[in-house]
């Protein structure tokens, strides 16, 4: 016990927690304010453009909550896997606050600067939000967060640096190693050259390989790294197989960045990009699946464990939405596919389900984890509250799933039909109300997680507390 | 597995260079960077300008006239344009004419884009799913090749329709009464309203009205610095590629130069067939629906809109 207090700096994992739920918190409100204005209840309209909502959901979600949460999770692993504390506390700090500045900074431009805000359109360029997608951040938001995503490299890799002296590293820190050196160049290659050098199809293929590789080569190695410490340690035994580890590893790191047009196939971009993308994009199914298999097979015999353990179950609900969106992927990404698919709902709901339903859920299974574990405890406050967060999420998540996708495929075969465009708003009308009521059934669960991880750290407080006095 | 020596794929460095960094610059040569020495790299980008100066040379800008002779006090007033007509205009005013026109041009880019047109807009036709048939050229990658795709605004969802053919679809009191209430001219949309593009004077907007029309005739609306910029705009976006249109357009022109009174007189034996814009609201429809095959028709040619101001 007195071992593990030194190794991790709980403060921070708590800090960076808070302010990623808090980012969760406002990501569901922005969302869901947002889905009214497509059932025509325009409720900021005569302020603002709702799209800057828009801009806020998925940009909090990325630098707030993924950022803040992913952070936190590895101030809690990396220091487990590797024997060694992080490189600097003080300096984790600085970097929080740093990183709760720019997502105050962000949602404050967002809202209010550029276009016809504050600044108007010409400081729009500077303060106003961008044109890249999932990257909406201004450019004076940009610098920070770039210098942000470089600076916090030495704070990781120094730990596992050790640990690299001592043994071979284990297969959750190849997928850190990798993650940390690859943010900040995605981030580079997303945020400045298409926005600054190359105009039309050339900062098109720039921009589709940024937005692919924020989820492929930040969020998607940071959390399989995560996963292959919590899994392990929450079953209490060794990953299934150390050869699927090492083929899923070098897979995902040679497929992933080679697949970003697939976002604007059909495209003025040349067809051998759009060509490497779709076959990439199937590719890295195949090594999804061997992942899975290896998880999987790690569960075998330990089912019941799915029942007891709560994060446990969060981990795999998420590695089956993960699966499932991986193979929509290899499906969606055909070029026949994307005819009809393409530019519809069935991608939003194809977005919630990787975003969301799984790192999403990995990330609240982390902290089920994390949260009651940092005070000594056992279970979080209330079994009955996470169960109703638990199957809240989950249904609300898979029922915005199908049904984003079943709206996207009527829409896609309402426009080669040529129906007036209207008719084909008209038509994803119903999907969009069963979109928001599956909203609100995600925010009712999230409201029930989220108290109950603040009550469960005011009874770990209080328990603290009681043990201190009880051994002085 | 006892040493570490032996494991090199398993050290830190190997897979911070290899993985970390080789294997990121070989994805991103595949898919940025070819692309860009493919395309051209920006050796052969314009400046806003100078596509102005072209559009305006090339005679595809006759929306843009029209705009420019429906509200020259607010052009002159916020882009500093002179009140002339472009083509008899001496070339020192023609400059001015461009370099205003072309900062109305970027300016509504930048609000388009800080206000999240391109959200729900894309700006590319696929040339698969009839989408040519609806909505014009194919998109090729030589036209984005300027200032004023940097960045470029393709997006990847449609919640309304594509803008990158828009010029000459829908006229400049069309996209004013859309600005106020969107509802006004396509019942049942969900875009909202846009109240900072719209000088409405003591007017007021009706939310949600039983009559689109009665709604909108109280109304008389004159575009803001914003509006006139955005609308300058949209009816820019594609107006230089529509080849059918703009070689009909230019044979009318032709005629015109030729015998003035003719041409007069075949444009007013037209008009009572053709969707007048206070019509459009309850055609939107099918002026929606056949978007593309409309502008071939003499109806809407920006010639006989214009007139009709």
């Amino acid at each position: 016990m007195k071992q593990q207090q030194e190794l991790v700096y709980t403060d921070l994992v708590k800090a960076h927690m808070l302010m990623g739920l808090i980012d969760l918190l406002l990501v569901m409100i922005f969302g869901l304010t947002y889905s009214l204005t497509f059932l025509n209840i325009h409720i900021v309209d005569p302020y603002m453009s709702p799209v800057r909502l828009r801009f806020n959901h998925t940009n909090v979600a990325a630098y707030g909550f993924l950022a803040n949460c992913i952070t936190g999770a590895l101030y809690w692993a990396v220091p487990r896997m590797t024997g060694h504390p992080v490189w600097n506390r003080a300096y984790g700090w600085l970097l929080w606050a740093a990183l709760q500045v720019a997502g105050i900074g962000t949602v404050i431009s967002l809202l209010f600067f550029g276009g016809t805000m504050l600044g108007g359109p010409e400081l729009s360029r500077w303060i106003g939000p961008q044109s890249v997608e999932w990257s909406e951040t201004p450019f004076i938001m940009d610098v920070p967060i770039t210098l942000w995503l470089f600076v916090v490299i030495p704070q990781f890799l120094v730990p596992i640096i050790k640990a690299s002296k001592e043994k071979p590293l284990y297969t959750g820190l190849w997928y850190i190693t990798a993650g940390l050196v690859w943010t900040p160049m995605v981030y580079v290659l997303g945020n400045y050259p298409s926005v600054f050098f190359y105009p039309g199809a050339a900062g098109a293929a720039l921009n589709g390989t940024f937005i692919h590789d924020l989820v492929g080569l930040y969020v998607t190695p940071m959390g399989w790294g995560l996963m292959y410490y919590f899994v392990p340690r929450v079953l209490q035994k060794p990953i299934w197989s150390h050869g699927l580890g090492l083929l899923g590893f070098w897979g995902l790191a040679f497929f992933y960045p080679a697949q970003g047009v697939h976002h604007y196939l059909w495209s003025p971009i040349p067809m051998f990009a759009q060509y490497a993308a779709v076959f990439a994009t199937i590719a890295i199914e195949i090594v999804v699946t061997t992942v899975l298999v290896n998880f999987m097979m790690t569960l075998r015999g330990s089912y019941g464990a799915m029942k007891e353990d709560m994060a446990l179950r969060w981990f795999y609900v998420g590695m089956i939405n993960y699966w499932i969106t991986c193979f929509q992927c290899s499906i969606q990404v055909l070029l026949t596919t994307q005819k009809v698919i393409h530019f519809t709902d069935w991608v939003t709901g194809h977005a919630h389900l990787i975003m969301f339903g799984t790192f999403g859920f990995w990330l609240l299974g982390m902290y089920e984890h994390i949260v009651p574990r940092m005070y000594g405890l056992k279970y979080t406050y209330s079994r009955p509250l996470s169960e109703m967060a638990f199957w809240f999420m989950l249904i609300g998540t898979e029922v915005m799933f199908v049904d984003l996708g079943v709206a996207g495929i009527a829409e896609g075969f309402a426009w080669i039909a040529q129906v007036p465009f209207i008719d084909s708003v008209n038509l994803g009308k119903p999907f969009w109300w069963v979109r928001t009521a599956s909203g609100i059934f995600i925010f009712t669960g999230y409201i029930a997680y989220f108290y109950n991880i603040l009550k469960t750290m005011a009874v770990g407080r209080a328990y603290q507390a009681s043990t201190k006095v009880a051994t002085a | 597995m006892a040493s570490g020596g032996r494991a090199i794929h398993e050290r830190w460095a190997f897979i911070f260079f290899l993985a970390g960094i080789g294997f990121f610059v070989t994805g991103t040569f595949i898919q940025g960077v070819l692309p860009i020495i493919v395309l051209g790299g920006t050796s052969k980008m314009k400046t806003k300008d100078q596509v102005v100066a072209e559009g305006f040379y090339k005679r595809q800008f006759p929306e843009v006239i029209q705009l420019l002779a429906m509200y020259p006090n607010l052009w002159k007033k916020y882009y500093n344009v002179p009140d002339q007509y472009f083509y008899t205009a001496p070339p020192a005013v023609q400059k001015q004419i461009i370099k205003g026109v072309a900062q109305a041009i970027s300016d509504g880019r930048w609000i388009y884009m800080a206000e999240g047109c391109w959200q729900c807009h894309s700006q590319f036709v696929r040339p698969v799913s009839n989408e040519p048939a609806y909505y014009g050229h194919v998109s090729v990658p030589s036209e984005y090749d300027n200032t004023l795709f940097l960045p470029h605004l393709f997006g990847t969802e449609r919640k309304g329709p594509d803008l990158i053919r828009e010029a000459g679809k829908k006229g400049v009191e069309w996209h004013l009464a859309h600005f106020v209430n969107p509802q006004y001219t396509v019942p049942g949309s969900i875009m909202p309203r846009f109240a900072k593009f719209v000088d409405l004077k003591d007017g007021k907007p009706v939310l949600t009205p039983a009559n689109p029309n009665d709604a909108y005739a109280s109304l008389n609306p004159e575009p803001t610095k914003y509006g006139l910029a955005v609308i300058t705009y949209l009816e820019w976006l594609g107006s230089w590629y529509r080849p059918r249109f703009f070689d009909e357009w230019r044979k009318e022109v032709q005629e015109e130069q030729q015998n003035p009174q003719a041409m007069q007189a075949a444009m007013t034996s037209t008009t009572p067939s053709s969707n007048s814009s206070n019509s459009n609201a309850n055609s939107s429809n099918s002026s929606n629906t056949s978007s593309s095959n409309s502008s071939n028709t003499k109806s809407s040619t920006p010639a006989s809109s214009g007139a009709s101001k």
